[in-house]
């Protein structure tokens, strides 16, 4: 009987963890957010599908997200005779200072087998933060993560990374560190514990979160959010909103000094870091100057600090074998009709900035050359 | 260093491995009592010092009461007085302060009660109260005052049971502290199951509705009055899923060292009678009162209005006990009116039809389901005064939920039903689980089996940062 009772408790105990291992492998990211964003999980449900057939892929923040239109991409491609394939990896929340993080931990050639160019989406009138070299021990969640980055960060899509540990939680800090590392190591389900807690406390995601159906309509397979339309009266709020804080927030006050660009370009300065990651991980770094909306440039009279920002960053790449696009919003868009809000474009501004870019994109002879592309028509 | 965090599972972990290894019974005691210290002088070391010295001096009484028989009740006066001397400084100076400023002010004098704000040491409460258990027993000749000193440093100090309880007597662990268990593996992993039980019962149930009723209670005015009727419903399974699991943690730990202490809890929630129900919740502490205050007051023995005066009066002082504060005193008095009525209505109906010799006949048997929802209602009515940090938030509180409870349940996050409902299945099973396992009737295999499932949902549902106990702060 005790034999019989320790081979029945052995194989209950095995069968129950089991089964836990299997569903968190299987399920759990099916009920749960993977990255605590509606987008991002939609990006990379859709890039698996297309993980064959992208050269190039997009990231940077919203600004990215919500203004580059790989379909425009791939029609210029087809038209200057270059192979299709780009996909929109942007992220809301996250433009150079966290992307570089991003780009120490992830390796893009899990999403995508055949990329060989990264474009890189830059704001080119705001200061950038720039990391400590050793992100690992100098990265400061609390002061230099907002919520929306934190999210990803410790989501399941961040402890699989290893971006978890960035935002580390006392519980990890103690000898006990190790062994959860240890664990987390041999256990899918353990090392997704948090969302295993979501989904026994706030049940199926897709059912209690109506917003998730909404996003999956506007993010296109290829990773690009499409924005409906300017929205008369949401486009008043967020204007209206930007216009009454700008004046009362100093980092918005503060005339930028022009030397700034300089250090970013400089080695180990924050644009010279990412270009290393991106070439270390075998893609050909493309800047490109983020479609934001003049407003908001205008309205901080930074306008001589983008142009000459934009100046500095073509003769940089130019140097340095990459390639700098510039879609240039100061001169042909309309403040209103191609812009969603203050900041993103709408879908036509979208698809206005995307032509721009593209046209620059596949005319641009490093790009051509790295891509393979056929003789210019 | 809470009990739900890995420090502490370090503690006891070294603890055990060196209290199991050590041959002679003065090492284990020493073991004990060294790891015993660490935990408390963890928390702020000077406090040991009050510890040591209420000790101490308890020792001291003791010895004394035993030494001078004739001069016995004034050394017991004398060690009660010191007792509550330290308990009244440090908590409820204050308090009473703030209760006299009118009077005080009215005189000409000003005082600031903010400045008598005192540093509460850990378990100030719980240790007083056992201290002065200790005396009265050794006083009435109910045990022999103990003459080792270290033991009975040990045995006010015991760390499983010191911060929150139970309130151990000195003839239940006394005799457990001097006598040399063999190492039993079926005890131990009996106690390694119950702690399992109780960190459970904590981390997935209490620590999880902590955040979402905090923060309706933080600002009750500004909440629905759905968001208020099932926060305070879920504070009181709040209360008992942290409560019960601290407890039963402590039960667990002190089986490891293969010591058995008395539970706190026994399904306080399916008593149908308020009476029922203070023979279930905190039992240590609802007995002692019986033992030392309301029997000390004249118990029943001085007839009705007496007696009900008694029960009013030492609920009333119970609740003052868990804080220096009105909703507190509330509180008890809630209880104490209720079980003062729930005693007039039985002896009204003792002897009749409806009940005789103690138990329920006839009809008296469709009171039961009656009976238990006045009870549960009662007790989750009081529970708001427990709660709210303030009389005017409890008001608050009630006048939300009673202008329209029903309004903004949708409000509510789904989280908060989902925990109140899974722990309503799990209270059964879990108190079965404990009562087996304390009887050491449970095989080893399924013991270690559900040890090891019931910490892997532990884990799991454990929120990122570890919440207190709501008893530590009494």
């Amino acid at each position: 009987m005790s034999r019989l009772s320790l081979l029945s408790a052995l194989l209950l105990g095995i069968g129950f963890f089991t089964c836990v291992e299997i569903f968190a492998r299987s399920s759990l990211f099916d009920m749960v957010s993977y990255t605590n964003s509606a987008k991002l999980d939609a990006s990379i449900n859709y890039s698996a599908d297309l993980r064959d057939e992208i050269n190039t892929f997009a990231i940077g923040s919203s600004e990215i997200l919500y203004g580059l239109d790989p379909e425009v991409f791939d029609e210029l491609a087809a038209i200057n005779n270059c192979p299709e394939g780009v996909f929109n990896f942007g992220i809301e929340g996250f433009g150079p200072t966290h992307f570089e993080i991003i780009l120490e931990n992830v390796m893009f050639d899990d999403f995508f087998s055949q990329a060989k160019i990264a474009l890189i989406g830059i704001n080119m009138f705001e200061p950038h933060d720039t990391i400590p070299t050793n992100i690992q021990t100098g990265f400061e969640c609390a002061r230099m993560a907002g919520e929306l980055q934190k999210s990803v960060y410790t989501s399941g899509f961040g402890r699989d990374n290893g971006l978890a540990e960035l935002c580390p939680h006392s519980s990890n800090q103690t000898i006990f560190g190790s062994a959860d590392v240890f664990l987390s190591r041999i256990s899918y389900a353990y090392r997704h514990r948090q969302s295993l807690r979501s989904l026994i406390l706030n049940g199926d995601a897709r059912v209690q979160d109506p917003s998730r159906e909404d996003v999956q309509k506007r993010i296109r397979p290829n990773g690009f959010y499409y924005s409906a339309g300017m929205n008369e009266e949401s486009y008043a709020f967020h204007t209206n909103r930007w216009r009454t804080n700008f004046s009362q927030i100093s980092y918005w006050q503060n005339e930028l000094d022009l030397s700034l660009w300089q250090n970013y370009i400089s080695e180990n300065g924050i644009f010279d870091r990412i270009a290393r990651q991106v070439e270390q991980q075998g893609y050909l770094p493309v800047f490109v100057a983020n479609p934001s909306n003049p407003m908001m440039i205008e309205d901080t009279d930074r306008q001589s600090f983008y142009q000459i920002n934009s100046q500095t960053m073509t003769e940089w790449a130019q140097s340095r074998g990459y390639a700098f696009l510039d879609a240039g919003i100061l001169d042909s868009f309309d403040r209103q009709l191609d812009f969603e809000d203050h900041r993103h474009t709408s879908g036509e501004g979208a698809k206005k900035a995307s032509e721009t870019l593209a046209s620059q994109f596949y005319k641009n002879p490093v790009v051509r050359t790295r891509l393979g592309c056929g003789e210019l028509p | 260093m809470l009990f739900n965090t890995p420090l502490f599972f370090a503690l006891l972990c070294c603890t055990l491995s060196l209290y199991w290894c050590a041959r002679s019974m003065v090492s284990r005691q020493t073991i004990l009592l060294i790891a015993s210290i660490i935990f408390y002088g963890f928390w702020y070391p000077p406090h040991l010092i009050l510890l040591f010295s209420l000790a101490i001096v308890a020792y001291g009484v003791t010895r004394l009461i035993e030494a001078e028989r004739d001069q016995k009740s004034v050394w017991m006066a004398f060690g009660v007085l010191v007792s509550l001397s330290c308990l009244g400084y440090y908590k409820y100076a204050a308090y009473f302060l703030t209760l006299m400023q009118p009077i005080i002010e009215a005189s000409g004098k000003s005082i600031d009660p903010a400045a008598y704000r005192m540093e509460l040491p850990l378990g100030i409460s719980f240790i007083a109260f056992q201290v002065i258990a200790y005396i009265v027993d050794v006083s009435k000749g109910k045990l022999n005052a103990e003459r080792n000193v270290f033991v009975f440093l040990l045995f006010i100090s015991f760390f499983p049971q010191l911060i929150a309880g139970p309130i151990c007597r000195g003839n239940e662990l006394l005799p457990q502290l001097k006598s040399k268990h063999s190492f039993d593996s079926r005890r131990v992993t009996s106690g390694m199951g119950i702690l399992f039980v109780g960190l459970f019962l904590k981390v997935v149930f209490a620590d999880n509705m902590a955040g979402y009723i905090d923060s309706v209670y933080a600002a009750p005015s500004a909440a629905s009055g759905g968001e208020l009727l099932w926060s305070s419903i879920g504070f009181g399974f709040q209360i008992l899923s942290d409560f019960w699991g601290y407890s039963t943690m402590a039960v667990g730990m002190a089986l490891m060292f293969g010591i058995k202490i008395p539970i706190n809890f026994d399904l306080p929630y399916i008593a149908s009678s308020i009476q029922s129900f203070w023979r279930r919740w905190h039992i240590t502490l609802s007995s002692w009162l019986r033992d030392y205050l309301y029997i000390s007051l004249g118990g029943n023995r001085r007839g009705g209005f007496i007696t009900y005066r008694n029960l009013f009066l030492t609920m009333v002082l119970g609740g003052l006990w868990h804080g220096a504060s009105t909703n507190f005193v509330i509180w008890g008095a809630i209880h104490g009116g209720y079980l003062a009525v729930e005693r007039y209505v039985r002896g009204l109906i003792t002897g009749t039809a409806v009940y005789q010799s103690g138990k329920l006949k006839y009809l008296g048997w469709m009171w039961l389901p009656v009976g238990w929802a006045l009870t549960v209602f009662i007790t989750f009515f009081a529970w708001i005064f427990f709660r709210a940090e303030t009389l005017s938030d409890s008001m608050a509180v009630i006048s939300g939920i009673g202008s329209n409870g029903f309004d903004g349940w949708k409000d509510v996050p789904r989280s908060l039903y989902t925990l109140i409902g899974l722990f309503i299945l799990v209270m059964i099973p879990a108190h079965h689980f404990i009562e087996q396992a304390r009887k050491e009737k449970m095989s080893m295999h399924w013991l270690l089996l559900t040890s090891c499932i019931l910490l892997f949902l532990s884990l799991v549902m454990s929120s990122p940062d570890p919440v207190p106990f709501i008893y530590f702060q009494f």
